[in-house]
Protein backbone atom coordinates (compact mmCIF):
# COMPACT_ATOMS: atom_id res chain seq x y z
CA UNK A 1 0.00 0.00 0.00
CA UNK A 2 1.21 3.59 -1.09
CA UNK A 3 1.08 6.30 1.82
CA UNK A 4 0.62 9.55 1.15
CA UNK A 5 0.60 12.65 2.92
CA UNK A 6 -1.94 15.42 1.97
CA UNK A 7 -2.05 18.91 3.03
CA UNK A 8 -4.67 21.58 2.56
CA UNK A 9 -4.50 25.52 3.12
CA UNK A 10 -7.44 28.33 2.98
CA UNK A 11 -10.29 25.19 1.82
CA UNK A 12 -13.42 26.17 3.23
CA UNK A 13 -15.19 23.56 5.54
CA UNK A 14 -16.88 21.76 2.81
CA UNK A 15 -14.18 21.42 0.48
CA UNK A 16 -12.50 20.75 3.54
CA UNK A 17 -14.84 17.64 4.36
CA UNK A 18 -15.24 16.01 0.68
CA UNK A 19 -11.33 16.72 0.92
CA UNK A 20 -11.05 14.14 3.25
CA UNK A 21 -14.08 11.90 2.49
CA UNK A 22 -12.19 11.28 -0.96
CA UNK A 23 -8.99 10.60 0.85
CA UNK A 24 -10.85 7.95 2.65
CA UNK A 25 -11.98 6.50 -0.47
CA UNK A 26 -8.63 6.45 -1.97
CA UNK A 27 -7.85 3.77 0.45
CA UNK A 28 -11.05 2.00 0.18
CA UNK A 29 -12.03 2.21 -3.23
CA UNK A 30 -11.31 -1.71 -4.80
CA UNK A 31 -13.63 -1.47 -8.22
CA UNK A 32 -10.05 -1.54 -10.47
CA UNK A 33 -7.71 -3.94 -8.61
CA UNK A 34 -5.12 -2.48 -11.09
CA UNK A 35 -5.14 0.46 -8.87
CA UNK A 36 -3.23 0.66 -5.85
CA UNK A 37 -4.99 1.77 -2.59
CA UNK A 38 -3.46 5.25 -0.81
CA UNK A 39 -3.43 5.17 2.47
CA UNK A 40 -3.80 8.86 2.89
CA UNK A 41 -3.23 11.28 5.83
CA UNK A 42 -5.01 14.70 5.32
CA UNK A 43 -3.65 17.53 7.76
CA UNK A 44 -3.59 21.46 7.35
CA UNK A 45 -0.65 22.94 5.69
CA UNK A 46 2.17 23.90 8.51
CA UNK A 47 5.00 24.71 5.83
CA UNK A 48 6.33 21.80 5.77
CA UNK A 49 6.67 19.27 3.10
CA UNK A 50 4.01 17.04 1.69
CA UNK A 51 3.15 15.20 -1.02
CA UNK A 52 0.26 16.74 -2.71
CA UNK A 53 -1.10 20.33 -1.50
CA UNK A 54 -4.72 20.93 -2.22
CA UNK A 55 -5.64 24.99 -2.20
CA UNK A 56 -8.25 27.44 -2.76
CA UNK A 57 -6.09 29.87 -4.89
CA UNK A 58 -8.55 32.53 -4.21
CA UNK A 59 -7.29 33.22 -0.80
CA UNK A 60 -4.10 35.06 0.20
CA UNK A 61 -2.92 32.44 2.56
CA UNK A 62 -3.46 29.46 -0.11
CA UNK A 63 -1.22 31.52 -2.52
CA UNK A 64 1.46 31.40 -0.24
CA UNK A 65 1.04 28.12 0.04
CA UNK A 66 1.24 27.65 -3.64
CA UNK A 67 4.37 29.31 -3.56
CA UNK A 68 6.06 26.85 -1.81
CA UNK A 69 4.65 24.03 -3.56
CA UNK A 70 5.88 25.33 -6.75
CA UNK A 71 9.48 26.21 -5.48
CA UNK A 72 9.45 22.60 -3.86
CA UNK A 73 7.91 20.74 -6.66
CA UNK A 74 5.17 19.36 -4.68
CA UNK A 75 1.90 18.68 -6.70
CA UNK A 76 -1.14 20.85 -6.33
CA UNK A 77 -4.74 20.41 -6.88
CA UNK A 78 -6.13 24.06 -7.11
CA UNK A 79 -9.76 24.12 -5.99
CA UNK A 80 -12.45 27.01 -7.49
CA UNK A 81 -11.02 29.54 -9.98
CA UNK A 82 -7.49 30.90 -10.06
CA UNK A 83 -6.91 34.46 -10.01
CA UNK A 84 -4.82 35.89 -13.00
CA UNK A 85 -1.26 35.86 -12.70
CA UNK A 86 -1.04 32.01 -11.29
CA UNK A 87 0.52 29.89 -13.67
CA UNK A 88 -0.47 26.35 -12.90
CA UNK A 89 0.80 23.16 -13.87
CA UNK A 90 -1.73 21.44 -12.42
CA UNK A 91 -5.21 20.42 -12.09
CA UNK A 92 -8.13 22.67 -10.88
CA UNK A 93 -11.71 21.99 -10.15
CA UNK A 94 -14.66 23.56 -9.13
CA UNK A 95 -15.20 23.47 -5.23
CA UNK A 96 -18.43 22.18 -5.73
CA UNK A 97 -16.43 18.84 -6.98
CA UNK A 98 -18.02 15.78 -5.52
CA UNK A 99 -15.71 13.47 -3.24
CA UNK A 100 -15.88 10.70 -5.88
CA UNK A 101 -14.07 13.35 -8.50
CA UNK A 102 -11.58 15.06 -5.67
CA UNK A 103 -10.70 11.63 -5.26
CA UNK A 104 -9.89 10.58 -8.58
CA UNK A 105 -7.75 14.12 -9.12
CA UNK A 106 -5.71 13.44 -5.91
CA UNK A 107 -4.94 9.68 -6.75
CA UNK A 108 -3.81 11.09 -10.83
CA UNK A 109 -1.59 13.57 -9.42
CA UNK A 110 -0.43 11.54 -6.08
CA UNK A 111 0.38 8.39 -8.29
CA UNK A 112 2.39 10.61 -11.53
CA UNK A 113 4.46 13.14 -9.19
CA UNK A 114 6.45 11.47 -6.98
CA UNK A 115 5.09 10.53 -3.49
CA UNK A 116 8.08 10.55 -0.83
CA UNK A 117 8.34 7.13 0.55
CA UNK A 118 9.70 7.69 4.46
CA UNK A 119 13.42 8.38 4.04
CA UNK A 120 15.75 5.44 4.18
CA UNK A 121 18.71 5.90 6.60
CA UNK A 122 20.72 2.93 4.23
CA UNK A 123 22.45 4.99 1.48
CA UNK A 124 23.97 2.09 -1.52
CA UNK A 125 23.53 -0.45 1.19
CA UNK A 126 25.23 1.82 4.04
CA UNK A 127 24.07 4.46 6.94
CA UNK A 128 24.50 7.79 5.92
CA UNK A 129 27.27 9.49 8.13
CA UNK A 130 25.17 11.29 10.24
CA UNK A 131 23.04 7.88 11.13
CA UNK A 132 26.42 6.61 11.59
CA UNK A 133 27.98 8.80 14.17
CA UNK A 134 24.36 8.52 16.47
CA UNK A 135 25.06 4.81 17.10
CA UNK A 136 26.04 4.19 20.25
CA UNK A 137 29.41 2.53 18.74
CA UNK A 138 30.46 6.06 17.65
CA UNK A 139 28.50 8.78 19.55
CA UNK A 140 30.57 10.21 21.93
CA UNK A 141 34.30 9.04 20.73
CA UNK A 142 36.88 10.44 18.33
CA UNK A 143 35.78 10.09 15.07
CA UNK A 144 37.38 10.09 11.80
CA UNK A 145 35.79 10.22 8.37
CA UNK A 146 36.69 9.86 4.97
CA UNK A 147 34.69 10.08 1.81
CA UNK A 148 34.98 11.33 -1.70
CA UNK A 149 38.38 12.90 -1.28
CA UNK A 150 37.79 14.36 1.82
CA UNK A 151 38.66 14.10 5.93
CA UNK A 152 37.30 15.67 8.72
CA UNK A 153 37.99 14.98 12.34
CA UNK A 154 35.44 14.87 14.94
CA UNK A 155 36.52 15.68 18.39
CA UNK A 156 33.52 15.74 20.92
CA UNK A 157 36.06 16.18 24.01
CA UNK A 158 37.08 19.63 22.62
CA UNK A 159 33.32 20.02 20.79
CA UNK A 160 35.22 20.56 17.68
CA UNK A 161 35.54 19.28 14.32
CA UNK A 162 38.82 19.50 11.93
CA UNK A 163 39.65 19.28 8.45
CA UNK A 164 42.86 20.00 6.19
CA UNK A 165 40.77 22.95 4.48
CA UNK A 166 37.95 25.14 4.86
CA UNK A 167 36.90 23.65 1.39
CA UNK A 168 36.75 20.22 3.30
CA UNK A 169 34.85 20.99 6.09
CA UNK A 170 32.36 23.18 3.87
CA UNK A 171 31.79 19.52 1.86
CA UNK A 172 31.48 17.27 4.80
CA UNK A 173 29.05 19.43 5.89
CA UNK A 174 26.80 19.50 2.90
CA UNK A 175 27.03 16.03 1.93
CA UNK A 176 26.95 14.00 5.83
CA UNK A 177 23.00 13.87 5.97
CA UNK A 178 23.20 11.95 2.67
CA UNK A 179 26.48 9.99 2.37
CA UNK A 180 27.62 6.74 3.62
CA UNK A 181 31.07 8.10 4.54
CA UNK A 182 33.62 5.56 6.05
CA UNK A 183 33.96 5.93 9.88
CA UNK A 184 37.05 4.95 12.28
CA UNK A 185 37.46 5.51 15.75
CA UNK A 186 40.38 7.14 16.28
CA UNK A 187 42.72 5.37 18.65
CA UNK A 188 45.98 7.60 18.43
CA UNK A 189 46.67 11.15 19.55
CA UNK A 190 46.15 13.98 17.29
CA UNK A 191 48.76 14.40 14.95
CA UNK A 192 49.65 18.27 16.05
CA UNK A 193 48.98 19.64 12.45
CA UNK A 194 45.39 19.09 13.31
CA UNK A 195 44.27 22.49 14.98
CA UNK A 196 46.43 24.24 12.21
CA UNK A 197 43.28 23.69 9.47
CA UNK A 198 40.09 24.30 9.50
CA UNK A 199 38.03 23.65 12.39
CA UNK A 200 34.56 24.40 13.95
CA UNK A 201 31.83 23.87 16.57
CA UNK A 202 31.05 19.89 16.29
CA UNK A 203 27.28 20.51 16.93
CA UNK A 204 27.03 23.60 15.06
CA UNK A 205 28.23 21.36 11.68
CA UNK A 206 26.30 18.58 12.73
CA UNK A 207 23.19 20.55 12.79
CA UNK A 208 24.09 22.92 9.58
CA UNK A 209 24.68 19.10 8.05
CA UNK A 210 21.49 17.76 8.98
CA UNK A 211 18.86 20.61 8.62
CA UNK A 212 21.26 21.57 4.92
CA UNK A 213 20.52 17.35 4.41
CA UNK A 214 16.58 17.08 6.05
CA UNK A 215 15.22 15.22 2.99
CA UNK A 216 17.38 12.60 3.47
CA UNK A 217 16.98 11.87 7.01
CA UNK A 218 14.72 8.94 8.63
CA UNK A 219 12.26 9.61 10.89
CA UNK A 220 14.00 9.55 14.31
CA UNK A 221 13.49 6.99 16.78
CA UNK A 222 10.18 7.21 18.10
CA UNK A 223 10.14 8.23 22.29
CA UNK A 224 10.54 10.88 24.83
CA UNK A 225 14.14 12.52 25.04
CA UNK A 226 15.97 14.91 27.23
CA UNK A 227 19.24 17.01 27.05
CA UNK A 228 21.81 17.72 30.03
CA UNK A 229 23.67 20.81 28.59
CA UNK A 230 23.19 23.01 25.59
CA UNK A 231 24.44 22.24 22.31
CA UNK A 232 27.47 25.32 21.43
CA UNK A 233 25.27 26.52 18.30
CA UNK A 234 26.27 30.27 18.55
CA UNK A 235 28.19 29.87 14.58
CA UNK A 236 25.06 28.68 13.40
CA UNK A 237 22.41 31.46 14.11
CA UNK A 238 19.91 30.78 10.86
CA UNK A 239 18.60 27.63 13.09
CA UNK A 240 16.48 29.53 15.71
CA UNK A 241 13.89 26.67 15.64
CA UNK A 242 16.99 23.74 16.72
CA UNK A 243 17.94 26.49 19.71
CA UNK A 244 14.08 26.02 21.15
CA UNK A 245 14.46 22.55 20.65
CA UNK A 246 17.22 22.51 22.84
CA UNK A 247 15.64 24.64 25.17
CA UNK A 248 12.68 22.27 25.72
CA UNK A 249 14.41 19.35 25.98
CA UNK A 250 16.58 21.37 28.71
CA UNK A 251 13.40 21.42 30.56
CA UNK A 252 11.19 18.37 30.14
CA UNK A 253 11.49 15.05 28.14
CA UNK A 254 9.80 15.54 25.10
CA UNK A 255 8.93 13.16 22.15
CA UNK A 256 9.18 14.72 18.62
CA UNK A 257 5.74 15.04 17.91
CA UNK A 258 5.68 17.01 21.50
CA UNK A 259 8.43 19.23 20.01
CA UNK A 260 7.03 20.32 17.19
CA UNK A 261 3.65 21.28 19.41
CA UNK A 262 5.92 22.88 22.31
CA UNK A 263 8.04 25.04 19.90
CA UNK A 264 5.65 25.54 16.98
CA UNK A 265 8.38 24.22 14.15
CA UNK A 266 7.76 21.68 11.34
CA UNK A 267 8.76 18.30 11.32
CA UNK A 268 11.41 18.21 9.22
CA UNK A 269 13.44 20.57 11.33
CA UNK A 270 12.45 19.01 14.95
CA UNK A 271 14.17 15.81 13.28
CA UNK A 272 16.97 17.18 11.76
CA UNK A 273 17.65 18.90 15.10
CA UNK A 274 17.11 15.39 16.98
CA UNK A 275 19.52 13.47 14.96
CA UNK A 276 22.19 16.23 15.13
CA UNK A 277 21.86 16.45 18.72
CA UNK A 278 22.06 12.74 19.13
CA UNK A 279 25.14 12.39 16.10
CA UNK A 280 27.05 14.88 18.93
CA UNK A 281 26.08 13.14 22.29
CA UNK A 282 23.80 15.44 23.92
CA UNK A 283 20.90 13.88 23.45
CA UNK A 284 19.46 10.85 25.75
CA UNK A 285 16.57 8.28 26.02
CA UNK A 286 14.28 9.18 28.99
CA UNK A 287 13.16 5.97 30.06
CA UNK A 288 11.68 8.02 33.84
CA UNK A 289 8.10 6.68 34.10
CA UNK A 290 7.28 10.45 35.55
CA UNK A 291 7.83 11.80 32.61
CA UNK A 292 4.93 12.11 30.71
CA UNK A 293 3.76 15.41 31.38
CA UNK A 294 3.44 17.71 28.07
CA UNK A 295 6.53 19.81 27.56
CA UNK A 296 5.08 23.89 28.29
CA UNK A 297 5.40 25.53 25.35
CA UNK A 298 8.65 27.36 24.39
CA UNK A 299 9.62 30.74 23.39
CA UNK A 300 6.72 32.68 24.38
CA UNK A 301 7.17 35.80 25.75
CA UNK A 302 5.09 38.62 27.37
CA UNK A 303 5.81 42.10 28.36
CA UNK A 304 8.89 43.72 27.34
CA UNK A 305 10.80 40.16 26.76
CA UNK A 306 8.17 39.52 23.99
CA UNK A 307 9.55 42.56 22.61
CA UNK A 308 13.42 42.02 22.82
CA UNK A 309 12.62 38.46 21.48
CA UNK A 310 10.95 40.32 18.53
CA UNK A 311 13.55 42.77 18.31
CA UNK A 312 15.88 39.33 18.01
CA UNK A 313 14.46 37.60 15.64
CA UNK A 314 12.91 34.80 18.04
CA UNK A 315 9.30 35.24 17.37
CA UNK A 316 7.24 36.42 14.66
CA UNK A 317 6.39 40.56 15.09
CA UNK B 1 9.34 36.98 35.73
CA UNK B 2 9.43 40.83 35.87
CA UNK B 3 11.84 43.33 35.18
CA UNK B 4 12.12 47.34 36.23
CA UNK B 5 13.99 47.76 33.06
CA UNK B 6 15.33 46.08 30.27
CA UNK B 7 19.51 46.09 30.44
CA UNK B 8 21.34 43.45 29.43
CA UNK B 9 25.24 43.42 30.88
CA UNK B 10 27.90 41.78 29.21
CA UNK B 11 30.37 40.93 31.68
CA UNK B 12 34.16 39.17 31.54
CA UNK B 13 37.96 39.41 31.69
CA UNK B 14 39.71 41.67 29.69
CA UNK B 15 40.17 41.46 26.08
CA UNK B 16 37.67 38.58 25.70
CA UNK B 17 35.70 41.10 23.87
CA UNK B 18 32.83 42.15 25.43
CA UNK B 19 32.85 46.35 23.70
CA UNK B 20 32.76 44.20 20.27
CA UNK B 21 29.97 42.17 20.84
CA UNK B 22 28.52 45.26 22.20
CA UNK B 23 29.44 46.99 18.92
CA UNK B 24 28.09 44.05 17.23
CA UNK B 25 24.74 44.52 18.78
CA UNK B 26 24.29 48.53 18.38
CA UNK B 27 23.04 50.63 15.78
CA UNK B 28 25.19 53.55 17.39
CA UNK B 29 28.62 53.68 18.47
CA UNK B 30 28.58 52.99 22.05
CA UNK B 31 30.12 55.13 25.06
CA UNK B 32 33.01 53.34 25.73
CA UNK B 33 35.08 54.46 29.00
CA UNK B 34 38.15 53.64 27.27
CA UNK B 35 41.80 54.53 28.47
CA UNK B 36 45.48 53.07 27.57
CA UNK B 37 46.30 49.76 29.58
CA UNK B 38 47.95 50.37 32.33
CA UNK B 39 50.68 47.37 31.79
CA UNK B 40 51.07 47.66 28.45
CA UNK B 41 49.43 46.65 25.07
CA UNK B 42 47.85 43.17 25.35
CA UNK B 43 48.77 41.92 21.92
CA UNK B 44 46.60 44.60 19.41
CA UNK B 45 44.71 45.47 22.20
CA UNK B 46 46.06 48.63 23.41
CA UNK B 47 43.16 49.92 25.64
CA UNK B 48 40.74 48.99 28.07
CA UNK B 49 37.14 49.64 29.65
CA UNK B 50 38.07 51.32 33.04
CA UNK B 51 34.36 52.19 33.86
CA UNK B 52 31.74 50.86 31.36
CA UNK B 53 30.40 51.24 28.23
CA UNK B 54 27.19 51.43 27.07
CA UNK B 55 24.85 51.79 23.81
CA UNK B 56 21.07 51.81 23.81
CA UNK B 57 18.56 49.65 21.21
CA UNK B 58 15.67 50.94 19.93
CA UNK B 59 13.19 48.23 20.50
CA UNK B 60 10.27 48.29 17.50
CA UNK B 61 7.54 50.76 19.83
CA UNK B 62 10.45 52.58 20.65
CA UNK B 63 11.37 51.27 24.57
CA UNK B 64 15.14 51.39 24.78
CA UNK B 65 17.31 48.25 25.66
CA UNK B 66 20.28 49.32 27.24
CA UNK B 67 23.31 47.46 26.96
CA UNK B 68 26.43 47.49 29.64
CA UNK B 69 29.60 46.21 29.51
CA UNK B 70 31.73 46.10 32.74
CA UNK B 71 34.86 46.18 32.95
CA UNK B 72 36.89 43.35 33.18
CA UNK B 73 40.15 43.94 35.55
CA UNK B 74 39.31 42.68 38.94
CA UNK B 75 39.92 46.20 40.92
CA UNK B 76 37.30 47.56 39.00
CA UNK B 77 35.04 44.57 40.37
CA UNK B 78 33.45 47.09 42.40
CA UNK B 79 31.07 48.41 39.36
CA UNK B 80 30.16 45.33 39.49
CA UNK B 81 26.60 45.59 41.76
CA UNK B 82 26.31 48.94 40.75
CA UNK B 83 26.22 47.95 37.01
CA UNK B 84 23.88 44.76 37.18
CA UNK B 85 21.05 46.12 39.41
CA UNK B 86 18.16 45.08 37.49
CA UNK B 87 19.42 43.83 34.42
CA UNK B 88 17.37 40.89 33.01
CA UNK B 89 20.67 39.12 31.64
CA UNK B 90 24.22 38.65 31.40
CA UNK B 91 26.36 37.82 28.88
CA UNK B 92 29.91 36.54 30.40
CA UNK B 93 32.43 37.13 27.29
CA UNK B 94 35.55 34.87 27.94
CA UNK B 95 38.50 33.92 25.78
CA UNK B 96 38.87 30.68 24.21
CA UNK B 97 43.24 30.66 24.28
CA UNK B 98 43.25 31.58 27.34
CA UNK B 99 44.75 28.45 29.76
CA UNK B 100 42.76 29.40 32.83
CA UNK B 101 39.26 29.68 30.95
CA UNK B 102 37.78 27.00 32.99
CA UNK B 103 38.35 28.55 35.80
CA UNK B 104 37.38 32.23 34.66
CA UNK B 105 34.07 30.68 33.76
CA UNK B 106 33.65 29.43 37.46
CA UNK B 107 34.87 32.65 38.75
CA UNK B 108 32.81 35.09 36.59
CA UNK B 109 29.33 32.71 36.95
CA UNK B 110 29.66 32.45 40.94
CA UNK B 111 30.65 36.02 40.49
CA UNK B 112 27.58 37.20 38.80
CA UNK B 113 25.25 34.68 40.91
CA UNK B 114 26.51 36.39 44.15
CA UNK B 115 24.88 39.66 42.61
CA UNK B 116 21.99 38.57 41.50
CA UNK B 117 19.98 35.58 41.35
CA UNK B 118 16.75 36.65 39.11
CA UNK B 119 19.30 37.47 35.54
CA UNK B 120 19.53 35.12 32.84
CA UNK B 121 23.12 33.67 32.37
CA UNK B 122 24.60 32.35 29.01
CA UNK B 123 28.77 32.17 28.31
CA UNK B 124 30.23 33.48 24.93
CA UNK B 125 33.68 32.25 23.74
CA UNK B 126 35.58 33.99 21.93
CA UNK B 127 38.81 32.87 19.49
CA UNK B 128 38.72 28.88 19.78
CA UNK B 129 39.76 29.11 16.18
CA UNK B 130 43.01 30.61 17.94
CA UNK B 131 43.79 27.61 20.98
CA UNK B 132 44.97 24.60 20.27
CA UNK B 133 44.22 23.38 24.02
CA UNK B 134 40.49 24.61 23.88
CA UNK B 135 38.23 21.60 25.68
CA UNK B 136 34.18 22.51 25.57
CA UNK B 137 34.00 19.22 28.30
CA UNK B 138 35.85 21.25 30.16
CA UNK B 139 34.13 24.49 30.23
CA UNK B 140 30.41 22.18 30.83
CA UNK B 141 32.12 20.52 33.81
CA UNK B 142 33.17 23.70 35.12
CA UNK B 143 29.06 25.34 34.50
CA UNK B 144 27.81 21.91 35.85
CA UNK B 145 29.65 22.75 39.49
CA UNK B 146 27.64 26.29 39.60
CA UNK B 147 24.41 24.76 39.43
CA UNK B 148 22.12 24.20 36.71
CA UNK B 149 23.13 24.40 32.58
CA UNK B 150 23.41 27.56 31.10
CA UNK B 151 24.25 27.81 27.22
CA UNK B 152 27.85 27.71 26.11
CA UNK B 153 28.53 28.65 22.41
CA UNK B 154 31.29 29.63 20.76
CA UNK B 155 30.90 32.66 19.28
CA UNK B 156 32.63 35.39 16.64
CA UNK B 157 31.62 38.61 19.03
CA UNK B 158 32.52 40.89 15.50
CA UNK B 159 29.34 39.34 13.98
CA UNK B 160 26.32 40.56 14.57
CA UNK B 161 23.73 37.33 13.53
CA UNK B 162 26.13 35.27 16.26
CA UNK B 163 26.18 37.47 18.75
CA UNK B 164 22.58 37.64 18.64
CA UNK B 165 22.50 34.18 18.65
CA UNK B 166 23.91 34.78 22.13
CA UNK B 167 20.63 37.04 22.81
CA UNK B 168 18.21 34.66 21.97
CA UNK B 169 19.18 31.95 23.94
CA UNK B 170 19.29 34.30 26.77
CA UNK B 171 15.88 35.31 26.54
CA UNK B 172 14.59 31.11 26.12
CA UNK B 173 16.22 31.19 29.70
CA UNK B 174 14.00 33.25 30.81
CA UNK B 175 11.07 32.47 29.18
Amino acid sequence: MTRADIATAALNDQVEQRTRIAASLMLTTRVDTSVRPINAQVRAWDGTRCDLLIVDLSDAYGQRAFAVAERRGTPVLAIGVSPPGIDLRYDTVPASSPAPLLAKHMRDLLTHGEICEPADPVVGGALSAICKLAEPEYRGRPVNAVWNGWAIHIRPETGRVYAATLSDLLSARDSFASAACELRISTASDPNHLAEGASRSLEAFLLQATLHGRDHLPSFPKGRYEMKDWPDVGTAPEFIGALKVARSLLRAPASARELQQACMLGEDEVNASLWAYRASNLLSTCNSINGEATPPPTGRFSGILSRIASHFGLTRH
Amino acid sequence: MSFDSAKLVFAGPVGAGKTTAIRSLSDVAPVSTEMPMSDGPMGEKATTTVALDFSPILLDDGTPLHLYGLPGQEHFSHMRPIVLEGAMGVIVVLPGDSERISDECEEWIRSIRSITRDAGLVIGITRTDLSRGFRMDNIRHAVRRCGPPIPVFTFDARDREQTTHLVRALLLTLD
